[in-house]
């Protein structure tokens, strides 16, 4: 038996039903569904699941744009005592074939588009343990819940115990699954409805994917205070911008590229946005004139976040809207540059290299403990047990914090390159460079850039020879096995050779000097 | 993995707000960081003479800055706080110090009479301590401790699901049971509160009822939690308590009704400045939307918001937002976010809106147990629900609605009657200004409803009046056979009617008119 004050996340739609079953919880397009409609069919969806053998802990894989079968998905799972693991709909089929053999999912749902990027999956059989959104018959998603009582159940799952697997690029090129725990669902959707201010009657627009961080982060944090969420997936400034009017949206999340974007879109007059109050954005990296433009322009409140995957939902730091009040002051500007003042469930602080904790104003690495930390990478314990070496996560920022708090970011120890939101590795494209015969060293750093904030530039040396490849056959070739995003938009360089210092390492900041004009 | 703990939560304020006041009191301030050295000397001086991890202590202290740096460095050290209530009478304190198992007593040097009682009858608290006052020979004086980093010295892991108190019941039934609360319940009810009250970091908070209440303790925690000030007043007295607004800037006030009433019944109440409240609780029971109105003018620039919960949740379960105050005057709101509550009938079938059940409650903040009463403990969590003992409904929208304890409902001829619907329309006759209804022993019905009245001052009613005022108003089972009248209705601290107290005061031979 359970005691009465275990934190399990899959009890809030259960909750909503009985507080507004009769309010609208989901809008996509012209489909609506209230949150008494959501949670019979999730009760549905869950019995389906263990219908057909799903077993506590067991994951549930879904490949998908935004759309209310990749909630009810979530929320089904939850209740089945499952795993929700959604993927990355850009990936390439490679890539989406990696996460699937590491994630051993006992079900794959997928929207019908998105059956060829499963194409190289062993094993998958439809109808069994694949089902497919957008399609009738015994395959279909909706097959799961037919004829599967709607009442409610209870998985019998503690406080620790998996929720959610989310996949990232790992460092080393090969996927990695952070695990999320119902203990970070529900402590970080808590903090986020704290710091966004968020209150029962919001509805919010959801246009980043809901199979990352953020995504998933605003569809846990809507869903816990009973709001009605807005799915988009894809972001079109006009049709966002009309949504906001139509669907009288009053909070939303914003990358800067997006918010970039609204700013500059020629319709931006032409809309009622007056029920929009609050805008979440990611804060890392947000440029200061993209925000300042944003502030000057729009009568929103805004707040900054600043989250890892590895911190779920739940952010390392937040910027919040009293910050964004400017009253003239250079403090007050200078503020605008930082990730705001630590989480609320959360603890920040600034390690050196030995994990001593340094003063204030010192410049180390961001380091964060909470209930909001993942429990460790799946099935990479040395990668876990050095992420949260000494009870502390690990960030790779490196940045400090001032005497108020507020902390800045100064550089990032990973060479992560996050373009337009999303995370990428160089070592992937890195990987995906040398698997050419041709090639016979690549190295990639980030730029920024922009529109994307930062887009990765790929530095080539070829090995001798007749019949070399250039940039335009590399790029295509990196297409087949990359997501979009992860392409070197920065170009392709083909130099005679790679910086190294005396250990062998490729020197990448020389690297980032060889083209600074264009990026600027 | 971080344990969020109460002694976590006073560290990580003083890191993020080492300047910010963090205590107001009679006898001084203290900032956060001061707070925080305050406090880890006063363990280290604890652990000099032996408390240590797991001990049960038993405090009886009225509010201020030794308390507050008191309880901090029992909780940093491990220790298990038992807050005893001072209004306590005869065996009551001895029960609670022998119930609770607690080693170790610490008190304000003014309850030396209570000691002295409880004294005779506790042989197993092997270590009292005295503060404010001379020690005698078998005690400790709290200031005197010597306390200094000893060469060895570790804090003690302590988990978020070790013990943090235990607070003893009010007694509305039965004998106080002690409800353990862990550092986990206690910060997600602070959680919960910071999320969904009207409360903000810079607050300044007034913490005027005594600490074994456990929404005062509840309060201090989520000061912690948010780094809010709290501003200690150790005795309640109205004329002073606005003066304390007004001088200390309050920001944030909280009580239950009874006691806002006799707020509103100070004769000059407009000379107080209270624009720097902001922000108005009420708990306990339902507030008459008259009150309502009354305090929004008293307190132009503040919102007033509601709570509902028990010493079993710290005080959470759900909460009536501003804009809804007057909206749903008798409602206790909607459940916080972090609480389910399900609405019950006898079998445990789900009810639905409209229907009144008893009220289960599951969250974070739920406590684990009674000490020591696995029998209590089973009764009260089966299904992995807390059973509250409470009768509720919900509406069409959500809102709750507490009907009545479970233990207070009266059967008479096998018929369900909610006392509170009868008390709803005595209230109403112009010469009642308090009433509360239980049953009486009846050998025919089973049981008789039975009022028990206040009667306005200087107005005098004879009991056919009181009962022919229902004639029109409720069903012929549901009327009062026999009324009494008393100068005033036995409350709990909390500000509580206690039935109990009115069923056994009334003589098994009561006749009806």
């Amino acid at each position: 038996m359970q005691s009465p004050n275990t934190m399990l996340f899959s009890y809030v739609p259960e909750k909503n039903a009985k507080n507004c079953g009769d309010k609208v919880y989901l809008i996509e397009g012209s489909r609506r569904l209230t949150f008494g409609e959501f949670n019979r069919r999730t009760n549905q969806l869950a019995r389906g699941f263990l219908a057909r053998g799903l077993r506590l802990g067991d994951r549930v894989c879904i490949l998908n744009h935004n759309a209310v079968e990749n909630v009810q998905a979530f929320f089904g799972a939850l209740k089945a005592g499952g795993v929700f693991c959604p993927m990355n709909a850009r990936l390439a089929p490679p890539e989406v074939a990696a996460i699937v053999a590491d994630a051993e999912p006992a079900f794959v749902i997928a929207g019908h588009e998105y059956l060829p990027k499963l194409s190289e999956i062993p094993n998958l059989d439809a109808g069994k343990n694949l089902f497919v959104i957008g399609r009738e018959g015994a395959d279909s998603f909706d097959s799961l819940l037919d004829g599967h009582s709607a009442e409610r159940i209870e998985p019998d799952r503690g406080d620790d115990d998996l929720a959610a697997l989310i996949y990232t690029s790992g460092t080393t090129g090969k996927p990695k699954g952070v695990m999320w725990t119902h203990r970070n669902l529900f402590s970080s959707a808590h903090a986020s409805a704290i710091s966004r201010r968020t209150r029962s009657i919001d509805v919010a627009l959801v246009a980043a994917p809901i199979y990352q961080a953020a995504g998933v982060g605003t569809i846990l944090a809507s869903t816990f205070r009973g709001n009605t969420v807005v799915l988009l997936n894809k972001f079109d400034p006009a049709d966002y911008l009309a949504t906001i009017e139509s669907e009288r949206v009053t909070t939303a999340l914003l990358i800067p590229v997006m918010l970039l974007k609204l700013l500059e879109c020629p319709e931006l007059a032409d809309f009622d946005l007056s029920s929009l109050r609050t805008v979440c954005y990611g804060s890392a990296p947000m440029p200061v004139n993209v925000l300042k433009r944003a502030l000057a322009r729009f009568d929103w409140r805004f707040v900054g976040a600043c989250g890892a995957t590895e911190t779920s939902a739940g952010y390392i730091a937040i910027l919040g809207e009293y910050d964004h009040m400017l009253d003239g002051s250079p403090e007050m500007e200078a503020r605008l540059r930082s990730i705001g003042h630590e989480s609320i469930n959360a603890e920040v602080r600034i390690f050196d290299d030995e994990d001593r904790e340094l003063p204030t104003g010192e410049i180390g690495e961001i380091v964060i403990r909470g209930n909001n930390v993942m429990a460790g990478y799946w099935r990479q314990p040395d990668l876990t047990a050095e992420a949260l070496r000494h009870g502390w996560y690990h960030t790779g920022d490196v940045g400090y914090m001032d005497e108020q708090g507020y902390i800045f970011l100064v550089d990032r120890k990973k060479e992560l390159i996050i373009s337009g939101g999303f995370n990428v590795y160089p070592k992937e494209i890195e990987d995906a460079l040398q698997s050419h015969p041709a090639v016979l060293q690549a190295a990639v750093v980030g730029r920024t850039h922009p529109i994307w904030g930062e887009t990765p530039i790929a530095f080539v040396v070829l090995r001798p020879g007749k019949h070399l490849p250039d940039d335009q056959q590399l790029m295509a070739m990196l297409r087949e096995k990359l997501a979009d995003f992860k392409l070197p938009k920065g170009g392709i360089h083909f130099i005679p050779e790679l910086p190294m210092n005396a250990a062998g390492k490729v020197v990448k900041h020389e690297l980032k000097q060889l083209y600074p004009e264009r990026f600027v | 993995m971080l344990h969020m703990t109460i002694p976590y939560l006073l560290e990580r304020a003083a890191r993020k707000y080492p300047d910010r006041e963090a205590v107001v009191s009679e006898t001084g301030r203290l900032t956060y960081r001061q707070w925080l050295k305050n406090s880890d000397r006063l363990a280290w001086a604890l652990h000099t003479i032996g408390v240590k991890k797991g001990d049960r202590v038993t405090t009886l202290f009225l509010n201020g800055r030794t308390v507050l740096e008191l309880y901090l460095a029992l909780l940093k050290l491990g220790a298990v706080l038992v807050p005893l209530n001072m209004r306590l009478t005869a065996e009551e304190p001895s029960h609670i110090v022998k119930n609770s198992d607690a080693s170790v007593f610490i008190y304000e040097h003014q309850f030396r009479p209570i000691v002295d009682t409880v004294r005779r009858n506790t042989p197993r608290v092997n270590q009292w301590v005295v503060s404010g006052g001379e020690p005698d020979s078998e005690e400790a004086s709290l200031e005197a401790l010597q306390g200094h980093n000893q060469e060895g010295f570790a804090w003690p892991d302590l988990l978020e699901n070790d013990a943090a108190c235990i607070m003893y019941t009010a007694g509305t039934t039965g004998k106080p049971k002690g409800v353990v609360h862990s550092h986990r319940t206690c910060t997600w009810a602070a959680a919960a509160a910071a999320a969904e009250v009207d409360l903000a970091p810079d607050y300044r908070v007034a913490l005027v009822f005594p600490l074994f209440h456990v929404a005062a303790f509840a309060l201090l925690v989520t000061n912690l939690y948010l780094g809010c000030t709290t501003v200690t007043v150790a005795k309640f007295d109205p004329a002073k308590l606005m003066e304390t607004v007004q001088r200390a800037r309050i920001n944030r006030l909280v009580f239950p009704p009874t006691v806002w009433n006799f707020i509103l019944q100070l004769p000059d109440l407009n000379r107080y400045d209270t624009s720097s409240v902001r922000s108005l609780g009420s708990g306990a029971e339902p507030m008459l939307a008259h009150t309502k109105r009354r305090l929004m003018e008293v307190f132009p620039n503040a919102k007033l918001g509601e709570t509902y919960g028990m010493t079993e949740t710290m005080a959470v379960i759900s909460t009536l937002k501003p804009s809804d105050v007057l909206e749903k005057t008798d409602s206790v709101g909607k459940p916080f976010h972090c609480v389910e509550v399900r609405i019950v009938d006898e079998q445990g079938c789900d009810l639905p809106a409209g229907h009144i059940g008893e009220i289960l409650v599951r969250g974070p903040n739920v406590t684990a147990g009674y000490y020591q009463n696995p029998q209590a403990t089973k009764e009260a969590f089966t299904d992995g629900w807390l059973h509250t003992g409470d009768l509720g409904e919900t509406d069409e929208d959500g809102f709750l609605y507490i009907r009545d304890r479970k233990k207070d409902m009266i059967i008479s001829g096998g018929e369900n009657i909610y006392p509170r619907e009868i008390e709803e329309v005595l209230a109403t006759h112009p010469k009642v200004q308090e009433v509360a209804v239980v049953g009486a022993p009846d050998p025919v019905w089973g049981q008789q409803v039975h009022a028990t009245v206040v009667l306005r001052p200087d107005v005098v009613c004879a009991q056919e009046e009181i009962i022919l005022h229902c004639r029109n108003k409720l069903a012929g089972f549901k009327r009062p056979r026999s009324v009494t009248f008393v100068a005033a209705l036995p409350r709990s601290p909390a500000g509580k009617v206690l039935k109990r107290v009115l069923r056994d005061d009334l003589a098994p031979d009561i006749s009806a008119p």
